[in-house]
């Protein structure tokens, strides 16, 4: 059960408030703040979804927008069904009911994973390479087969009875992104006199900042982080000219500096109120964009990497210091990064054992030495070969090279496997304004170039990782922001010498 | 959706406005007069830039008027917009 | 070419997915070849094959300035039909249906052709008069069109609204012989295949420039990959062909309009077949993936960006949603634009230039995806023999001067 799994205190959860849900018609409670992912952690649900075309079993990779596993669908009523909502993202109400897709005749023994047994048979692509005989066969027998075995979630039946609102809106300065660098653009642009708007996908502001380890987290402006992000919200949210928009997701930039944002109105609420439109769409056109997009953490690539309990370094960070949930109780850690050790000895602080740090570079540096101290083996020049367990990973067999080599290896088991291998800045809004992108190589990422638009990008999305750099770099952007906004000389929105 | 500077009322999004394609095609004096190659020219040659691509625009949800204007085809940046009888300011001139 | 079939598969799953050859081939491009092809599209790629596999012209070269199907081969909504009015349209467009109805096995190649109907709808007594008018005409031109009354149209796609909205389906025309295909199988299938007959096909290669001679005709093209001559050469570069024919000094009645597309999130099967509509603006499909496929209009201003402005594609989506209610609910995944050349009379020009040696293929607008097969195998014809194919034949660049246009603005079914 579940017993061991939800930390006492900490996390934004509210313990006062418990919620119940169902998950797959069988029953479970978490909080208020949990996302239908952390309520399932906690309750030791670690199974929840199938991949698409081999029905393999999947948890959780990430904690936020950018899972790509855990999709399921939400039952309101039998008009308001929804399919393929990220349980990463889904806001946990009283009586939520969701379901888990993709998989006959249930969750956990899935007849479709007869693809997994044939994979070697059906690879990618495969489609192209045959039902081509006889003639009529494809779309008699062939097509309606392979029809009924794609899909994700299943299309709604009923007329949707939802309002869906839209409003125009325009401003000097619209923020995307409420993280550190975000905020911080903001909060130069408002004290400056622009009438700025700031939007984020997630239910709260604070972005990296809602992940951190309080009692360890840096210090900004000489307060501890989370106070800073209080006294901030504060001030911006008493300012006449500025517009706060939670749960909204620009996710659209189109000519002109039009940003399009979908903000979400009633689907984290227990019951739907008669009088408010679902969702809002908002056509932003704003003088000045600033783009605090922020990273996503990478994958690592090794075989078997995708089962439940292989997570992202970050997303384990964010379940025990967002959600108070210990995300398993046995970890390996695989890290090309120094970010990786930080994870470890947190984990370690909230009672989850640590058997080793397996770190795919050579050094021996301080990270590793500060593991050694609080007794956690660190592996250097490792590979991992393999990884075992079905509906959830049970071992992992790594390896130390030598010569490129694997010498030794080691089969060490455990039910939490965690990813480090960097970040990759997000620039899909970026790259849609048509700006360019440049290549870095000490990052090995693509970073926003020469602009199309008037936009500038701040923080990690433009590869200033370190919190106090993005810090500076969203206070620069938005007092510049803000000075060519509200340029009495300035015209239009086209970039100056646009020729 | 663009926007758009109407010489006359200034900064407005492009629905109010109807693209009236490429600018300073000259309707030959004498259509009668007029070879098949000239006819042809002036109904359905067209430059069809990619790059500055000058073009008429009229507003026809607010002033009603035609007017002209330079625009990047690989960008979709204005660079200037000017009135009818007006010459096309040259790439070179256009400051914003 | 190595060949595909089931048994290829459960050979190569046997040894591990060792032993695949590369489908085509990446070699330089050489000096000079008999005849070129400027563009790797849908359009490009299949005129090589037919001028390999039927005119016995093998030294030729495909040159692709992107990667090949990276233009608006990748981006189109993928529906095939030749339900055009004019006698001279349909017989090219249901040409292209006849070689789509067996293009995977001549190909080798699954394109993934699926006939499972197209429904135009009518909404105005004015559609209606034209719906019918084409029903008839296509009837007497020998291609398969019905019309449906709204019952009957529910009846074939059970989703759709014929209840008491903005826009109500009065009716619909039916090609049952329309369908879908898989895009960007088209691209491959046709490359691999004209590979294996020689054919060299060179991607991030753009053509800078058009050499031509003392007499006018052309020698060659300069590229960012060097010079290569050639004394044959065919435009197939939809979204550029007035750039690249420019270079020969060649004016063409060509606009190029961005033109957006949308798919949603992937669902179980739940849409059977086709359904477009002029005029509201919006056509929908679901792909085998269980994408649901959705296109519009044109934006309404030329560019070269492969974008346009969201009150399009909104609109698109609004019109959806009143034909399909319960799919509001439904999110979109990805959107893009292509860019589409339009021809003042919304048929494409397949034929000579007036530059001896010079051939071109553009103006499909909106629709060319559909023609494919039909506009290569032309073309080809065209380009080897120095003389149209009698399909082609009407759609010539003098007809704009002579006058003989051939209207199909309402066939083409997408606004602009």
């Amino acid at each position: 059960m579940s017993e061991g799994l939800r930390i006492a205190h900490g996390g934004r959860i509210d313990r006062s408030r418990p919620l119940a849900f169902t998950f797959d018609r069988a029953r479970y409670r978490g909080f208020a703040g949990d996302t239908l992912a952390s309520a399932l952690l906690a309750n030791g649900v670690y199974l929840m979804g199938r991949s698409f075309k081999y029905h393999r079993p999947r948890g959780v990779l990430a904690a936020g927008a950018e899972e790509p596993n855990a999709l399921v669908g939400v039952h309101r009523d039998a008009a308001r069904y929804t399919p393929n909502v990220r349980a990463t993202q889904l806001e946990l109400y009283e009586g939520l009911e969701a379901e888990s897709q993709n998989r006959w005749p249930s969750l956990a023994f899935d007849l479709g994973a007869i693809n997994d047994l044939i994979a070697p048979f059906i690879p990618a692509g495969f489609y192209y390479k045959t039902f081509m005989w006889p003639r009529g066969a494809w779309q008699s027998l062939y097509e309606p087969r392979i029809r009924a075995a794609a899909g994700l979630g299943t299309a709604p039946r009923e007329a949707d009875p939802d309002r869906y609102a839209a409003r125009y809106a325009h401003c000097d300065v619209l923020v995307v992104g409420a993280g550190p660098a975000g905020l911080a653009a903001a909060a130069a642009a408002a004290s400056a006199g622009a009438r700025v708007m700031l939007c984020d996908e997630q239910s709260e502001f604070g972005g990296a900042l809602l992940s951190q380890d309080p009692r360890t987290a840096a210090r900004i402006e000489g307060r501890p982080a989370l106070e800073w992000l209080t006294h901030t919200l504060a001030a911006l949210a008493a300012n006449p000219r500025v517009t706060l928009l939670r749960r909204a997701t620009a996710f659209g930039y189109f000519p002109h500096n039009l940003v399009s944002v979908n903000e979400r109105l009633t689907d984290h609420l227990a019951s739907v109120p008669a009088d408010s439109p679902r969702e809002r769409q908002w056509q932003v056109r704003a003088r000045e964009v600033v783009l605090a997009t922020g990273a996503i953490e990478r994958p690592l690539v090794f075989p078997g990497n995708d089962r439940p309990g292989i997570m992202l370094a970050g997303a384990a960070r964010t379940f025990l210091n967002r959600y108070g949930v210990r995300p398993g109780t046995r970890a390996v850690l695989v890290t090309a990064t120094d970010d990786a050790y930080t994870v470890a000895l947190e984990l370690q602080q909230a009672g989850i054992f640590v058997a080793t740090i397996a770190d795919l570079r050579g050094e021996d540096g301080a990270a590793a030495a500060r593991a050694r101290e609080e007794s956690i083996p660190v592996l250097t020049r490792a590979t991992v070969l393999g990884t075992s367990g079905r509906r959830r990973v049970r071992s992992i067999q790594l390896a130390q090279l030598e010569g490129g080599e694997p010498l030794t290896t080691q089969l060490q088991p455990c039910d939490l496997v965690l990813m480090s291998a960097g970040y990759t800045p997000s620039v899909h809004l970026y790259s849609q304004s048509r700006g360019k992108l440049r290549w870095d190589e000490g990052l090995q990422a693509f970073l926003p170039g020469t602009p199309a638009e008037r936009v500038r990008s701040v923080g990690a999305c433009r590869g200033e990782f370190a919190l106090e750099a993005a810090l500076a770099d969203g206070a620069a952007a938005g007092s510049a922001a803000a000075r060519e906004a509200t340029d009495p000389a300035r015209r239009g929105v086209c970039p100056a010498g646009a020729a | 959706m663009l926007l758009i500077e109407c010489p006359w009322c200034g900064e407005r999004p492009e629905p109010e406005f109807v693209y009236g394609g490429q600018a300073h095609v000259a309707r030959p004096r004498v259509p009668a007069e007029a070879s098949a190659e000239e006819w042809t020219r002036y109904l359905y040659l067209r430059e069809n830039s990619r790059g500055v691509h000058a073009e008429r625009w009229r507003h026809t949800h607010g002033c009603g008027r035609f007017f002209n204007a330079l625009r990047d085809t690989t960008s979709d940046q204005f660079l200037a917009t000017y009135k009818v009888g007006e010459a096309p300011p040259s790439p070179g001139q256009v400051s914003r | 070419m190595q060949r595909f079939s089931g048994l290829s598969l459960l050979r190569r799953g046997l040894a591990g997915q060792r032993g695949w050859q590369p489908q085509w081939r990446h070699p330089d491009p050489k000096p000079a070849y008999d005849a070129l092809i400027v563009g790797g599209g849908g359009h490009g790629l299949g005129t090589a094959y037919y001028l390999a596999s039927e005119h016995r012209l093998t030294n030729i070269a495909v040159l692709e300035k992107g990667w090949i199907g990276s233009g608006n081969t990748g981006r189109n909504t993928t529906i095939i039909r030749s339900n055009y009015l004019f006698p001279e349209s349909a017989a090219l467009y249901d040409h292209a249906v006849r070689l789509w109805e067996s293009l995977s096995q001549v190909l080798n190649y699954n394109v993934m052709f699926s006939q499972r109907g197209v429904l135009m709808l009518a909404h105005t007594v004015h559609d209606m008069q034209v719906a019918k008018r084409h029903v008839h005409a296509n009837r007497a031109a020998g291609v398969d069109n019905e019309w449906l009354t709204p019952p009957e149209a529910r009846a074939f796609c059970p989703l759709l609204n014929i209840g008491d909205i903005r826009y109500p389906v009065l009716g619909a025309a039916l090609q049952r012989r329309g369908g879908t295909a898989r895009h960007d199988a088209v691209a491959w299938g046709y490359a691999r295949a004209a590979d294996a007959l020689g054919v060299d096909i060179i991607e991030n290669c753009e053509v800078t420039g058009i050499r031509r001679n003392a007499q006018g005709a052309v020698e060659g093209v300069e590229t960012t990959r060097g010079t290569i001559r050639a004394p044959r050469i065919g435009v197939a570069a939809a979204g550029n062909t007035s750039v690249v024919l420019k270079m020969a000094q060649v004016e063409l009645p060509l606009e190029s309009y961005p033109l957006q597309a949308l798919v949603s999130e992937p669902v179980k099967p739940v849409f059977p077949c086709v359904v477009m509509s002029n005029t509201i603006h919006a056509y929908i499909s679901q792909s085998d993936k269980g994408e649901l496929v959705i296109g519009a209009g044109t934006d309404a201003y030329t560019s070269y960006t492969q974008r346009g402005g969201p009150h399009i594609t909104s609109h698109a989506l609004e019109a959806i949603c009143e034909l399909f209610p319960m799919f509001r609910r439904m999110r979109m995944l990805r959107c893009w634009g292509g860019i589409v050349d339009v021809t003042p009379d919304r048929s494409p020009i397949i034929g000579k230039t007036g530059v001896p040696g010079l051939y071109v293929n553009c103006g499909w607008g909106t629709g060319g995806f559909k023609a494919t097969p039909g506009s290569a195998h032309v073309f080809a014809w065209t380009i080897a023999r120095d003389e149209p194919h009698p399909l082609n034949a009407p759609f010539t660049l003098e007809r704009f001067r002579d006058g003989n246009l051939i209207d199909e603005a309402a066939a083409a079914a997408v606004a602009h």
